[in-house]
């Protein structure tokens, strides 16, 4: 009972400071009328990546991680929470507007009872998802290899500079994969005073929750409420994420990268069709930290950075060149308010790689010190004659992918095949820049994944063939999110996503300077 | 006529929830009333004439049970909360279809200004969102039916003490150093294995091992079928012992490259062990495992 007292606490305490992290992030006066869901959803995913990037800046700068700091950091999320509480009951008015429920909103929604009857199915997969998780102990290969064995050793000596992770010939899988995982995992064990890693993996149904709860929220506030949670069923029920061994369900990496991952891509869309420009930089920093939660969780998530960065900015020219080729222009938008738009977003692209790239420098500085046995240095193999030497690999690996991802539908869910649908259904729509910028993430990662089994040191079949169903996992988010925004007619409220109202565009040259 | 639709639909979900309450009312009186252990005795009569059966189909008959017990009493609550307020449950349930039916077939936008989807978009949309579901659906059944067979094996003990998914022989040994050596120390191994579940079970023990670089990128197979390089403790540079000063030493070895069945008896302990956890007293381990203290050499 006293265990389960203190995970609660512990879990709630990340929690509630990523919930007041997003009344930072989130403005009081917002515009935008964010639903609930939203905002426990994103207050769990920034709470769980705060826990893991704080407990790690702090062991860097020589502090001792343990029971002391944990229960420190669990303490100032209730007490912040308290606090905001307090503030608010001080200014009803401000706050008044931050939780708008959209079924509380003035506007009628369009199928309140299926908005209803989606809300209680996720509830239930959630609850199912705990019960699921807690009934194995951690029994897979890298959850146990890479992540919780440095849990253990973090625990145990209560620093990330400890000796063992710093010794070539200690044994441990993948010495230099990053320390989001087995930092929150020392998280609960400190706070328990002892390991026990089936508790560690409570970790796990929660950032499903948070995804679900966020992507709900996102895509109910922009493509109306009925669809937007039916989506957040779709997405919740995606066998990959939560089917009988992987997924949600263990501690392994990938599907905390799918929802970190998932969850930054899902801003990016998001700040490509809203309305006011200060919300656009605000979503382009909480991207640009939610990527670098990525990065910092699996190596994969630094790759998804760039592909992020490469396929916005790829959507960014392409929309603008197909814009100048067939002269069309919003409403009174004027060719001097284009440039300035193509400015801005230049530079939310920016900002997005500088704040990501920021949080990142202590991880990468500290990294260099780590072991290098077992990995498999991609970037140190890559270059243009080793991946011209490696084409013949596609021979295997592109009919292999496609494989995973169309034939084995009834394994790992159907998900692909959907995606495809939704894009020759409705042509005209996937080449608008945000589900352009879609479409080419997801080609990026597809692509991303080839590159790797080219430059692996390991066996081609044995390292892509044992990898390709979790790799494709990290990118279901996405695919889910290119199906929602191809298939939904815009909210009321809101014009067509990715283009901007008339008054967006006269006001970014004014906002835009001030910032700057 | 909007009057008698909604009178047929009352009708039609008071009678549903009625029925469900009489099952599920039924259910959690059987499954509670009916103790685990005659479920348990059934079932490990209707188990094959094998111990190994026996002893995984009365722990699957235990754990399904006991998810009836708790899903039976949810469903029962539900169902009788749901019937004292059928009128609202009605409503309730004809506008979920009709919002069903609006998603599937026509419109998706909220507010006033609904505009409708092309016709096949519609069509492949409900079709897809169907299918989805309904696999959801298939997943979700088979997962919960995987939580009742792992039940045996796992219950709600901690993987320390069961030490999941790991081959027999690297259970045994981590057994043994769990007994033979105290908790701090540091082991230096060689071995053609990889270690990593040792180590991790292990811990705060240290384990230290140099990995053979040819062996560094390959997977173990099952039964040794891929034997991994590796380095013998002669091959060892003198300096990396010296560096690492480990408390002890391990040789462990299962391919049969590197298996000297001579050695099999070399240390009398783990020989003891063995045979104690075999409860076979003339056991002889078919791979190697020799453990001994190492002390510095005196320069």
């Amino acid at each position: 009972m006293m265990i389960l007292l203190t995970v609660v606490g512990g879990l709630g305490g990340s929690v509630l400071l990523g919930r007041t992290a997003v009344q930072f992030v989130i403005a009081p006066r917002s515009e935008e009328k964010t639903p609930s869901s939203e905002i426990w959803g994103l207050s769990i995913v920034l709470g769980i990546g705060l826990t893991g990037w704080l407990s790690f800046l702090w062991s860097w700068s020589n502090g001792r991680l343990g029971f002391a700091f944990s229960i420190g950091l669990a303490g100032l999320g209730w007490l912040t929470r308290l606090w905001t509480i307090w503030q608010s009951s001080r200014q009803p008015m401000q706050s008044s507007t931050l939780a708008v429920d959209p079924h509380r909103s003035n506007s009628p929604i369009a199928g309140p009872r299926l908005v209803k009857a989606c809300q209680w199915l996720i509830a239930i997969l959630v609850v199912l998802a705990f019960a699921q998780s807690m009934l194995t102990p951690q029994r897979f290969w890298d959850e146990r290899a890479i992540f919780a064995i440095k849990a253990k050793v973090l625990f145990e000596d209560s620093s990330i500079n400890s000796s063992a992770l710093l010794n070539p010939e200690f044994v441990q899988y993948h010495p230099q994969y990053p320390l989001m995982l087995p930092l929150i995992e020392q998280h609960l064990y400190s706070l328990m005073g002892h390991t026990e890693d089936r508790w560690a993996k409570l970790w796990f149904p929660l950032l499903y929750a948070g995804l679900v709860l966020s992507f709900s929220g996102v895509c109910s506030r922009r493509l109306g409420a009925a669809w937007g949670w039916t989506c957040g069923l779709l997405l919740a029920t995606v066998p990959i994420l939560m089917p009988d061994e992987y997924g949600f369900l263990c501690a392994q990496a990938d599907a905390a990268v799918a929802c970190f991952h998932g969850i930054a891509v899902l801003y990016l869309w998001d700040g490509m069709s809203c309305a006011s420009p200060k919300f656009r930089l605000r979503k382009a920093l909480l991207a640009g930290f939610v990527a670098s939660c990525a990065a910092f969780t699996k190596d994969e998530g630094t790759a998804f950075l760039i592909i992020d960065v490469l396929s916005w900015t790829a959507a960014l020219v392409l929309a603008t060149l197909m814009r100048a080729v067939s002269g069309r222009k919003s409403p009174g938008a004027s060719s001097e308010s284009h440039f300035a738009m193509l400015r801005f977003d230049a530079f939310r692209v920016l900002l997005f790689t500088s704040f990501a790239g920021t949080m990142l420098l202590p991880w990468f500085s500290h990294r260099r010190r780590l072991p290098e046995v077992t990995e498999m240095h991609y970037v140190g193999r890559m270059s243009i004659s080793a991946l011209y030497d490696r084409l013949s690999t596609l021979r295997w690996s592109l009919p292999h992918l496609s494989s995973r991802m169309f034939g084995e539908w009834k394994d790992w869910g159907l998900q692909w095949w959907i995606g495809l649908a939704a894009i020759v259904t409705r042509p005209g729509r996937a080449i608008e820049q945000p589900q352009l910028f879609l479409i080419l993430n997801l080609f990026g990662a597809l692509a991303a994944l080839l590159v790797a089994g080219m430059l692996a040191p390991a066996e081609l079949e044995e390292h892509l063939g044992g990898s390709t169903h979790r790799f494709l996992m990290q990118i279901v988010p996405v695919v889910l999110l290119l199906v929602a925004a191809q298939w939904a007619e815009p909210a009321e409220g809101f014009e067509s996503v990715g283009k901007l109202p008339d008054s967006t565009t006269q006001s970014i040259p004014r906002e835009h300077g001030t910032r700057v | 006529m909007l009057f008698r639709k909604n009178r047929t639909i009352e009708q039609a979900v008071a009678v549903c929830l009625a029925a469900a309450c009489c099952i599920s009312v039924c259910l959690s009186l059987a499954v509670w009333l009916i103790p685990v252990d005659v479920i348990k005795v059934r079932a490990f009569d209707q188990a094959p004439e094998e111990s190994f059966a026996q002893f995984e189909a009365v722990g699957k008959a235990e754990a399904i049970w006991w998810m009836l017990r708790v899903s039976s009493a949810g469903a029962t609550l539900f169902f009788m909360y749901t019937w004292r307020r059928r009128i609202a449950a009605a409503g309730f349930m004809s506008g979920l279809i009709e919002d069903v039916f609006d998603l599937l077939r026509r419109k998706t936008s909220s507010g006033k200004s609904q505009k409708s989807l092309p016709g096949i978009v519609v069509w492949v949309r409900g079709t897809s969102i169907v299918a989805m579901l309904g696999l959801a659906c298939i997943h979700q059944i088979h997962g919960m039916s995987k939580r009742a067979s792992d039940w045996p094996y796992y219950r709600l003990n901690n993987g320390d003490e069961i030490l999941p998914n790991i081959s027999d022989s690297n259970r045994a040994v981590i057994r043994y150093l769990r007994t033979a050596t105290p908790e701090q120390s540091r082991i230096l191994v060689v071995s053609d294995q990889k270690l990593f579940f040792l180590s991790y079970y292990l811990l705060p023990r240290h384990l230290l091992h140099h990995m053979h670089p040819d062996a560094e990128h390959l997977i173990p197979r099952k039964n040794q079928e891929r034997q991994l390089a590796a380095y013998r403790l002669s091959d060892l540079p003198a300096t990396l012992l010296r560096e690492q000063r480990p408390d002890y030493v391990l040789e462990y070895f299962e391919g049969p490259e590197y298996v000297e069945s001579e050695r099999a008896t070399e240390d009398a302990d783990w020989l003891r062990f063995i045979r104690n956890w075999q409860r076979d007293p003339n056991y002889v381990p078919t791979y190697t495992v020799v453990l001994r203290r190492w002390t510095e050499p005196a320069k």
